[in-house]
């Protein structure tokens, strides 16, 4: 008997596991959301005919049986602990550099990209309005000294220079290249180590390089060191994707800068941050409540003197640049396409006399796919 | 539904081999019958319709083949083949017609808009290995519908293969033991399966991703070499992953399938490997095509052309496109250099002999992977002409699971393992270990292909 259970033990432990899997799929509560990846997981999906007939169950099912798995986040460690011990730096499609820095590793531009880049010339080409247009470089292009040996991928520097290029035909337009002010400060912490975000002192450099291009007066952040906050323990999209234990968390920046009005998605609040964000995982959401299709800004009544408008059509790379820009313009109008169902060419009629920016990091704006907005 | 997902481990094995172990013999088969058509038609039920007609008509076909034997059996047999060929004709290879016919003529024939069903080429093959059996007085009639379309459908086998004949199972059919020890060696054959794929074949792969999308014209010599590594490695550790997994499961249920690769990459000849590779297939290919042809025993002329024949449809086979004909055919002429002396030559020679099977195999790969011709040829040349440099990164993070593939299909693993098989509690830890690792992988899978749907 004694050997009989012996010669079995491994069948037991497997068919156990299995079991085991089984009914916590059963008995489990289903969590709702991910915090780690910022996103909501499938549940159950209900059984009906039409679902059944129409293969959706079957599809839904499946996407619950991975998003609810007993234990996912324990498994995802594990795989990611594995990869270490065959010695890999990547998972997911995020690599491990030096002094903690994680990086996104993109090895080629699509036609999606193609396509964004055009739409962006038919945009340029279609009216008389003068634009600005910034492309935002992601870390692995500026922090190369933090790069592992060998790291691949398209080469941002010549894609957003061939853009450039491009460009350089329409008179109403006007680049405003961040790379060389981002490369001179490229040993400071201008980029997040896990998230894609520049960190408000990138994007600090980046607003001075715009107030140059864009002839703005520009304010020193040196004015604003008695509103600088800072809150530790940020870890972003980046470690979400990597995961595994030794990686050190982040710290966010933002400036306690007031204004006369902060509008969002519809909803009228004190402040452009929300600090309550510093309470959860997704820290970054903290800048100008998150995104949404349309955010209007009111400059602080403090008798500075302003230009009037700016239309800014943007990322969420832009959340922590704009409150900068509140020092250069009475009003700012702020577009996420993404979020955005009205029309573009009614909002420009609107405001005749506002100055345009189109601001975007590097990824987003190879992957993106609602550029076509701009001309609606 | 495939193996390698949470869904069949943790849904499928649990709910149906608790209801199939609980039956009573007598409904085992309408069970797995009824198990398998679930598994199948989980993914495209359109297609489950065309199962059903394919299991009729050979029925039929059986059924007046026993009854009227001589001329008019063969009639039926002729009619029966025609109609397994012709629907895996139609459903597989009707748009590679038409693109070609319309481009050599003006003739602008539409595409018909199918998807191929899965596992077609699989079951056709199967079926038609009963009707053929039982017309050569092999194998009796089936009488019994549900026994004929469990058979055909039993999910182990179904959509990967191995490529199952009527005749090797046809007893366990009718009456079968399920014993612990079966269940026992058909888990831990399944574990090991499902480690190959998801372990190593889907590491691999990603690399051969990877260079996929950083374009072949943008590669080093050493990564269009380490791409060659990492598809042999791929390719073999998922398919025989397959297979294991499909045995394994075949064993507990109750059945006994036929191997279907042992170790093809320590052949010595292309000969060789494809006694090792994938044998089901080639096993068929011979006993229902080579031998009918005439095989050898016609002259010298007829030989060649008969192999000709079978190595140009064995390329077919595994896909609608030339590339795979091309890629039939590559075996078909080292096959007959090996046959007019080299062979010989290879006997003699062992070192050698593994290097020229090792590129020999691996340059097929390439043939196979490569579907465009122009990216072919393009591919080919980076291997010569692509410069040094980019690897690193790729070594770092491909090299140990390469390795580890390399050393695998060496055969070490395998001698390994049969020592640790000699203690109890080792082999439960890495089974266990396997087990958990590729839950890890399969919860947080970012790539886990089924590489068998152009079959």
């Amino acid at each position: 008997m004694i050997r009989k259970v012996k010669d079995n033990i491994f069948a037991v432990i497997i068919a156990l596991l299995i079991f085991a899997g089984f009914a916590g799929y059963l008995f489990g509560n289903d969590g709702e959301f991910s915090e780690t990846e910022n996103r909501f997981l499938a549940k159950r999906p209900a059984l009906t005919l039409s679902s059944l007939s129409d293969g959706s169950f079957m599809e839904r099912f499946e996407l619950y049986t991975m998003e609810q798995l007993p234990f996912r986040d324990a498994f995802i460690n594990l795989k990611s602990f594995a990869g270490k011990m065959m010695l890999k730096n990547e998972n997911n499609g995020i690599v491990l550099g030096s002094d903690g820095y994680l990086f996104e590793k993109l090895i080629s531009t699509g036609e999606q990209f193609e396509k964004n880049k055009a739409q962006i010339y038919d945009f340029a080409g279609s009216g008389e309005r003068d634009i600005n247009i910034c492309i935002i470089p992601n870390s692995c292009e500026i922090k190369k000294d933090c790069l592992p040996a060998g790291f691949p991928g398209v080469s941002q520097r010549e894609e957003i220079e061939e853009f450039y290029n491009g460009l350089s035909a329409y008179d109403n337009v006007t680049v405003a290249d961040v790379g060389g002010i981002l490369n001179e400060h490229a040993d400071e912490y201008i980029y997040y180590r896990t998230d894609h975000h520049w960190t408000t002192l990138g994007a600090y450099y980046g607003y001075r390089r715009l107030c140059d291009v864009m002839g703005l007066e520009g304010l020193d952040a040196e004015k604003l060191e008695g509103q600088k906050r800072t809150r530790d323990g940020f870890y972003g999209t980046y470690y979400s994707k990597y995961r595994g234990g030794g990686i050190k968390p982040d710290t966010i920046t933002y400036y306690d800068i007031p204004v006369s009005r902060f509008e969002t998605g519809g909803t009228e609040y004190e402040s452009m941050y929300d600090e309550d964000k510093l309470e959860t995982y997704d820290k970054y959401a903290m800048f100008m409540h998150g995104n949404e299709g349309l955010s209007v800004i009111g400059a602080a009544d403090d008798g500075r003197v302003r230009r009037d408008e700016l239309i800014l059509f943007k990322d969420s790379y832009s959340n922590c640049l704009i409150p900068f820009l509140t020092y250069d313009y009475d009003s700012i109008i702020v577009v996420d396409l993404r979020y955005y169902g009205e029309s573009v060419s009614g909002l420009l009629k609107e405001h005749p006399s506002a100055d345009v920016l189109i601001m975007y990091n590097f990824m987003f704006f190879v992957e993106d796919n609602h550029f076509y907005r701009l001309s609606g | 539904m495939i193996f390698s997902s949470l869904l069949f481990i943790f849904w499928f094995i649990p709910i149906f081999f608790t209801v199939y172990y609980l039956v009573p013999k007598k409904l085992k088969n309408p069970v797995l019958f009824a198990g398998s058509m679930i598994f199948y038609g989980w993914g495209e039920p359109k297609y489950l319709i065309l199962l059903a007609v394919s299991i009729l008509v050979n029925y039929l076909a059986g059924i007046l083949i026993g009854r009227f034997r001589e001329k008019a059996g063969r009639l039926i047999l002729a009619a029966a083949v025609v109609f397994d060929i012709g629907m895996l004709f139609f459903f597989k290879y009707i748009n590679f017609f038409i693109d070609n016919i319309n481009a050599v003529s003006n003739a602008g024939i539409g595409r018909v808009d199918i998807t191929l069903p899965l596992g077609i080429s699989f079951y056709t093959f199967q079926i038609m290995s009963y009707i053929i059996d039982l017309y050569r007085g092999r194998v009796p009639v089936e009488r019994s519908v549900i026994s004929l379309g469990t058979y055909l459908c039993m999910f182990p086998q179904l959509i990967a293969g191995p490529i199952v004949v009527y005749s090797d199972v046809s007893a366990a059919l009718a009456s079968r033991d399920i014993t612990i020890i079966n269940i026992r060696e058909g888990l831990e054959m399944f574990v090991l399966g499902l480690g190959s794929k998801v372990l190593i074949a889907n590491n691999a792969g990603e690399y051969w991703k990877e260079l996929e999308q950083t374009g072949y014209g943008n590669i080093t010599a050493p990564m269009a070499w380490l791409g060659m590594l990492a598809y042999t490695i791929q390719i073999y550790f998922d398919f025989n992953g397959y297979s294991m997994m499909a045995i394994g499961l075949g064993k507990m249920l109750g059945f006994e399938f036929p191997k279907n690769f042992d170790l093809p990459y320590i052949s010595r000849s292309m000969t060789e490997y494809w006694r090792r590779w994938h044998m089901t297939l080639s096993g068929w290919f011979r006993d229902y095509l080579y031998i009918p042809l005439g095989g050898n025993r016609k002259g010298r002329y007829r030989t060649v052309f008969n192999l000709f024949v079978v190595w140009f449809v064995t390329g077919f086979w595994h896909g609608a496109d030339w590339n795979f004909i091309l890629w039939g055919l590559y075996f078909f002429v080292l096959l007959m250099i090996e046959r007019a002396g080299f062979g010989g030559f290879l006997k003699k020679h062992r070192l050698l002999s593994h290097v020229y099977s090792l590129l020999a195999i691996g340059f097929g790969w390439m043939l196979f992977a490569i579907t465009d011709l122009k990216l072919l040829v393009l591919y080919l040349s980076r291997l010569f002409t692509g410069g040094f440099g980019g690897i690193l990164f790729y070594l770092r993070n491909y090299g140990v699971i390469l390795l580890a593939g390399c050393l695998l299909a060496s055969g070490l693993g395998h001698r390994v393992y049969d020592r640790i098989k000699r203690n109890n509690v080792l082999n439960a830890g890495l089974l266990t270990a396997v087990f958990l690792l590729c839950v890890a992988f399969l919860a947080d899978a970012s790539f886990n292909p089924f590489l068998y749907f152009r079959f």
